[in-house]
């Protein structure tokens, strides 16, 4: 009975014993298996991978798809989104705000500006392992960028028609030192969020725009006159010529009846022959039509007068 | 065939704990300083899997060789010419020598200390030896911002790798400003220049305005005495034209012409205002008081005479 017991008893614990081992194998096999399995992953679509294999970057980064790497602390993998639009704000404050930075411009005059800068990734690996803090790298960049070009432009430029030149400069100088200290990102755009004068002198600066369209205004006003007035006188111009020609033409024109009239009237008084008695006629007939209308004095010849 | 796999284990544990003991890797990031009882046997400056004795025998000091920004506060500097500025720098700098940095400055904080002490120096020297035109101005040739940044940076560079280990990449300023007290002065010959500004512009505007109306005038001139010159042109050749007319016409016999156009004279002359004093020797009275049909010949008497009454 105890014999076989103490069988029975032996085969548990040699039938336990191997168990344990069993499950000691499998879990210590299923423990590398996961430890195995933890290197693969997944790089997204908008997404590239930098793997790093003891300590040394891999060459080339990963393109979107699953992939594997050797876990960690062998391996180890950086993601990152390269065309992801990054934003920097000058001055640095909440996004929503414009509030500018005060600036010198190049004849020492004080603007307020605000500026946003954006950059995207275009080396991984450069980005990856260059700097902790690339945001602030674009930042000191853009910002000293800034006061340079703002301190060769005149205040009139930088609030009027030079802002693109300004930002074009800007963009450039900022991109160059971002270049050379190799942090693999570049600016995609540069843009004032506000450029406006100090509030304390700003009510000048706007009398200086009114001014701008006092001017534009006066000298249309006297264009506008101009334009009355030169048509006023074209017309009347055009009214005396008229005139002229019209007297010219009635001038002409009674010379030309009055001739004529004439040479009927002597044309008769040549054919009729009796040339005085023509004239006694005419004198006669001119002297009935006028005297009835002439106060007159008759004079006899000796003296004395009569009505 | 059990103690075989018990073997295999253990030697695999061991492996492991050599490794973990022998073996450390260098990132991307960093530098490494081997050191045995604190005296660097070893410098790393690549990435990779490396060994060591174990500690204490040997321990690795790694350092970041990424590039860092050192923004401290702003400082107030004259210029040449004795203007204030309050310059706002930066610096970017990296750990380019680890072991003279281990010597020299040990901690990223201590760097900054000693950058802070260097970068403000050379700054106030630089700035000090130019005029603030040089700094600010909007004649392109007189703005030497960029080869004073660049000689500072250089000059920060030479002392910095010397003597702390770090490469100063770039030195630069952020923002140039003026004193708060200085700032009263600025806005006002600010508003002084808008307000002339301002003048100038309306003052150009009268300019171009009262151009303009002179302009118009004598454009209106040239329009209306033009037009007077030909109408007078015109009003000759009126003229001209009738006294050809006429004078051709009465050329056939001017006695008789003379004799018509006065008889027509008389009509529009002698109107109800004229007074008459005829006397009656007057060829055409003399019927009238003395008539004799063999003397009524000649009406056209000189006797007869007129004048104008009031």
């Amino acid at each position: 009975m105890s014999h076989g017991r103490r069988v029975g008893t032996s085969f548990a614990r040699q039938s336990g014993r191997g168990t344990f081992r069993a499950m000691a194998v499998l879990s210590v096999l299923a423990g590398l298996a996961v430890y195995l399995l933890s290197g693969v992953y997944v790089v997204k679509p908008e997404q590239q991978a930098v793997v790093v294999r003891c300590g040394k970057a891999v060459p080339g980064v990963v393109l979107p798809g699953t992939h594997y790497h050797l876990p960690y602390p062998v391996g180890e993998v950086f993601t990152l989104k390269p065309n992801e639009v990054k934003s920097v704000k000058i001055p640095d404050g909440p996004f929503f705000s414009d509030a500018g930075a005060e600036f010198i411009t190049g004849d020492e005059n004080i603007v307020h500006v605000a500026l946003n800068i954006q950059y995207r990734v275009n080396d991984p690996k450069a980005y990856v392992f260059r700097s902790t803090e690339v945001d602030g790298l674009v930042r000191v960049a853009a910002e000293a960028a800034l006061t340079d070009t703002i301190a060769r432009t005149h205040v009139d430029d930088l609030l009027t028609s030079g802002k693109q030149t300004v930002l074009t400069r800007v963009k450039g100088l900022c991109q160059a030192d971002l270049r050379s200290w190799n942090t693999g990102v570049e600016i995609i755009s540069a843009n004032f969020a506000s450029v406006s004068p100090p509030a304390e002198v700003s009510d000048a600066f706007k009398d200086v725009a009114s001014a701008l369209e006092d001017k534009d205004r006066i000298v249309n006003e006297a264009l506008g006159d101009q334009n009355q007035a030169l048509h006023q006188a074209r017309g009347q111009a055009h009214q005396t010529v008229s005139e002229a020609e019209a007297l010219r033409t009635g001038n002409a024109n009674r010379a030309t009846g009055e001739a004529a009239r004439f040479r009927r009237v002597l044309a008769e008084y040549r054919q009729s022959g009796g040339r005085d008695l023509t004239r006694a006629r005419l004198y006669i007939e001119a002297m009935e039509k006028i005297l009835p209308g002439v106060r007159k004095y008759l004079i006899d010849s000796p003296g004395g007068a009569s009505r | 065939m059990k103690r075989m796999g018990s073997i295999a284990a253990g030697a695999v544990l061991l492996l492991l704990l050599a490794c973990y003991l022998l073996l450390f890797t260098v990132d991307e990031t960093e530098y490494a300083i081997v050191t045995s009882f604190g005296k660097p046997v070893r410098t790393i400056t690549e990435p990779g899997l490396y060994w060591r004795l174990p500690a204490p025998a040997q321990t690795v000091l790694r350092f970041d060789n990424r590039l860092q920004i050192f923004d401290p506060r702003p400082t107030e500097n004259f210029t040449l010419d004795r203007k204030n500025l309050v310059v706002d720098s930066y610096t970017c700098w990296q750990i380019s020598d680890p072991n003279r940095f281990l010597e020299k400055t040990q901690t990223m904080a201590g760097a900054e200390n000693s950058l802070a002490v260097l970068v403000a120096s050379q700054l106030s020297t630089e700035l000090g030896a130019h005029e603030l035109s040089a700094v600010v101005s909007v004649e392109e040739d007189e703005v030497q911002l960029d080869s004073i940044m660049r000689t500072v940076t250089e000059r920060c560079r030479e002392v910095a790798l010397d003597e702390y280990g770090i490469e100063v990449v770039d030195v630069n300023i952020k923002r140039v400003n003026l004193p708060e007290e200085n700032k009263q002065s600025v806005y006002q010959r600010m508003r002084a220049e808008r307000e002339q500004k301002a003048k100038e512009y309306r003052a150009e505007g009268e300019e171009r305005a009262t151009i303009i109306r002179a302009d118009t005038e004598k454009q209106q001139r040239e329009i209306l005495s033009a037009a007077y010159k030909e109408a007078q042109e015109i009003k000759g050749e009126g003229e001209a034209q009738a006294i050809r007319l006429y004078s051709a016409a009465y050329r056939e016999d001017p006695e008789f012409y003379r004799f018509l156009r006065t008889l027509t004279a008389y009509e529009k002359i002698l109107t109800k205002d004229t007074t008459l004093v005829l006397s009656s020797e007057s060829e055409f009275l003399k019927i009238l008081v003395d008539f004799d049909s063999t003397t009524f010949s000649d009406p056209l008497a000189p006797e007869t005479s007129t004048e104008q009454a009031e």
